[in-house]
């Protein structure tokens, strides 16, 4: 619908920059895994949270780690994206955060916001949160089986309520993760989320990765991701600031209809993260392999890591198969996200060819 | 959810995608604009926006007075005449293109030996000479182009013009509501009671070529409490239209429902009871000879304007 002349030469602007940023990159996000514990269990989670053993590191690790970045990188245009997990499950979340705001660092983070109650959510504001997705993934039955929580949607919604309430956020978000058991809800849940005063919604669909893995029932169908990116871009031509993730390259149609940026997987270039036994690597939804451990910020120095390691993460995955590089879209979608190739085929788990384009 | 200036700048960069295509002229490549956006601007220059499909101001009645003249809508009018032409003697059935109004779908009526007595076949009548033209006929509504599902814009056809109306109906730039799923039954792809992104889908997918189910559950709609149907023609995939021909009656796209008593036999309806409806413009004269005098009754009543297109000069070749 948007000119698609304009979308060519934004993607391929796009990626020319992409073609420096792996040999200079920048980094921008940085995702501190917190915790592997989680008080709910979602179907979907891509790091099995609550089912795996959290090695964490202490406040002080964590303090003596930002310090070093600081130090070595500076804060200029640098976020910390706090994830786990449940981050709130950690009693010196606090005590983390406060280091890092006092630091000079802007973060933000997700939850599930079953804990975030009004007392936390000042403790959120005190300690400089700019910036929340709270996970929501369906009407209420829905949400609670699926994240096998019984009473999760009252709680998740009560916290966002109580963030709002609160208020001076930069942004409090939803994010609504949709899958074959949900999809016929978008339209109620547009309803419910339109009469709270959050900053935007944002709708993915699950991925085949994690514990979803084991659960392909959940899947979508090719008509339910037709229908769930219609859905989106006709809340955006509406004015809604409803969104797609950063997942996936979607085609010429339904690039910058659905989300307000192009396809790039910035793992390894914009984005690292500390896992939260202090390896390091590019983006946590990526498969946990042992070849993407780049280094553990208990022995390494993060900036020599991240400036002289990081290249199994700073190529086109589309080099390895045959099929994407025979692909006319490769130059623009260069195999797709990280988090969503089979490493062990060497074959995107998901790619929307013959689905949207 | 907050409007910020972001999604402000996105919606007027979808709106301004769709103007340019409103604004019409040129390749869909020149002006940046996708084959349905083109599409649109041509059909907007030629026909004028297209026309909204609900009306919320004529009142629903009941009863039907047949010789009385219905309250003009928006465009087009609601003029219903009886015809007063004689009867022909000979009973050699004929079919016979009426006089097709300036603009708006044409319309075919096949004319049996039972109907012979009067000039229009009672198309909206489920009479047994009916069906056997079914799968030929597009069946006349009161006024307004036949209903078929997909049709949003009402031309007879289910093409990119009703995609383009579709999505703005599904991303809320015009109204949605029960007027509209009343009044536009066609916009239910899938027979769930409701006009949303997975009608959109569907008849996005079916204009485009590619498989599709529609599903038309074949519930009749009530309009109020009496017992008035509509019947609506589907569309299936191989483009034929599947009519069950003994359901009553065919249901305007726009503008009141007609009313029947559906107590009565459809085969008993009397000549003055046969309704024919032009889409807009001036009433019709449904004369089967274009020769024979115009009834003063036409001559003396004010020509109509429709609200957009050229006025239509049904039997008056000549002026």
């Amino acid at each position: 619908m948007l000119n698609t002349k304009n979308k060519e030469r934004n993607m391929e602007a796009l990626r020319v920059y992409r073609e420096g940023l792996k040999t200079v990159p920048r980094l921008r996000h940085l995702f501190l895994e917190l915790t592997l514990r989680c008080n709910e269990r979602c179907l979907h989670c891509g790091s099995n949270c609550g089912d795996v053993t959290s090695e964490e590191l202490t406040a002080s690790q964590y303090a003596k780690f930002l310090a070093e970045v600081k130090g070595d990188m500076g804060t200029d245009g640098k976020m910390l994206c706090i994830t786990g997990g449940e981050p709130l499950l950690r009693k010196d979340f606090f005590e983390i955060m406060g280091s890092a705001h006092d630091l000079g660092f802007r973060w933000g983070m997700t939850s599930n916001g079953t804990l975030i109650t009004p007392e936390v959510a000042k403790d959120l504001k005190r300690v400089g949160m700019g910036t929340i997705s709270i996970s929501i993934d369906g009407l209420e039955g829905t949400h609670d089986a699926f994240r096998r929580t019984p009473g999760g949607w009252q709680k998740g919604m009560q916290g966002i309520e109580n963030l709002l309430k609160e208020g001076g956020f930069k942004a409090v978000q939803i994010t609504t993760v949709v899958t074959h058991k949900n999809i016929g809800e978008l339209e109620e849940l547009y309803k419910i989320f339109n009469d709270m005063d959050i900053d935007s919604w944002r709708v993915i669909n699950i991925e085949p990765m994690g514990r979803a893995k084991q659960h392909p029932d959940y899947l979508l169908t090719d008509d339910e991701y037709r229908y769930m990116f219609e859905f989106i871009r006709n809340k955006r031509i509406a004015g809604e600031p409803v969104t797609y993730g950063c997942s996936h390259y979607l085609g010429m149609e339904y690039e910058r209809e659905v989300r307000d940026w192009y396809f790039i997987c910035t793992a390894g270039t914009y984005i690292a993260s500390i896992m939260a036994n202090g390896d390091i690597t590019a983006c946590l939804d990526i498969e946990r392999r042992p070849e993407f451990i780049q280094g553990n910020i208990l022995r390494d120095r993060f900036k020599d890591v991240w400036e002289n390691k990081f290249q199994i993460f700073r190529r086109d995955l589309s080099d390895s198969n045959e099929k994407c590089k025979a692909c006319p879209d490769v130059k623009y979608c260069h195999g797709d996200g990280y988090h969503c190739w089979d490493f062990d085929k060497n074959e995107p788990q998901l790619c929307f060819k013959d689905i949207l384009f | 959810m907050k409007k910020t200036d972001k999604t402000a700048i996105t919606a007027a960069l979808f709106a301004a995608a769709m103007g340019a295509a409103a604004a019409g002229g040129g390749s869909a490549d020149a002006a940046g604009m996708s084959e349905a956006e083109l599409s649109l601007a041509k059909f907007s220059a030629v026909y004028g926006p297209p026309p909204d499909y609900y009306y919320t101001d004529i009142p629903v009645t009941t009863e039907y007075d047949p010789f009385e003249v219905v309250p003009q809508p928006d465009y087009g009018p609601i003029y219903i005449y009886t015809t007063t032409a004689a009867a022909p003697e000979e009973t050699t059935p004929v079919t016979e293109l009426i006089p097709q109004p300036a603009y708006g779908p044409m319309w075919t009526v096949p004319v049996t030996e039972e109907v012979q007595t009067t000039a229009v076949t009672a198309v909206t009548e489920a009479t047994e000479p009916v069906t056997e033209s079914v799968t030929e006929m597009i069946p006349q509504t009161a006024y307004g182009p036949p209903l078929i599902v997909g049709d949003l814009t009402g031309d007879g056809e289910v093409d990119t013009f009703d995609f383009v109306r579709m999505r703005s109906l599904v991303s809320s730039l015009i109204p949605n509501n029960d007027s509209v799923k009343m009044y536009c039954p066609g916009a239910d792809m899938n027979g769930d009671d409701d006009v949303n992104v997975a009608d959109l889908v569907t008849l996005g997918r079916y204009v485009i070529g590619r498989p599709v189910t529609i599903v038309f559950r074949g519930t009749p709609r009530r309009f109020n409490e009496g017992s008035e149907y509509n019947r609506i023609p589907i569309l299936d995939e191989d483009g034929n239209y599947v009519y069950d021909p003994f359901d009553p009656l065919p249901q305007p796209a726009y503008g009141p429902p007609i009313y029947v008593d559906p107590v009565v036999e459809p085969s008993t309806l009397s000549p003055e009871d046969m309704r024919a409806q032009p889409v807009y413009g001036p009433p019709n004269d449904y004369i089967v000879d274009p020769t024979e005098e115009i009834p003063t009754k036409f001559i003396e009543e004010p020509t109509f304007q429709a609200v957009y297109g050229p006025p239509s000069y049904f039997g008056l070749e000549d002026k």
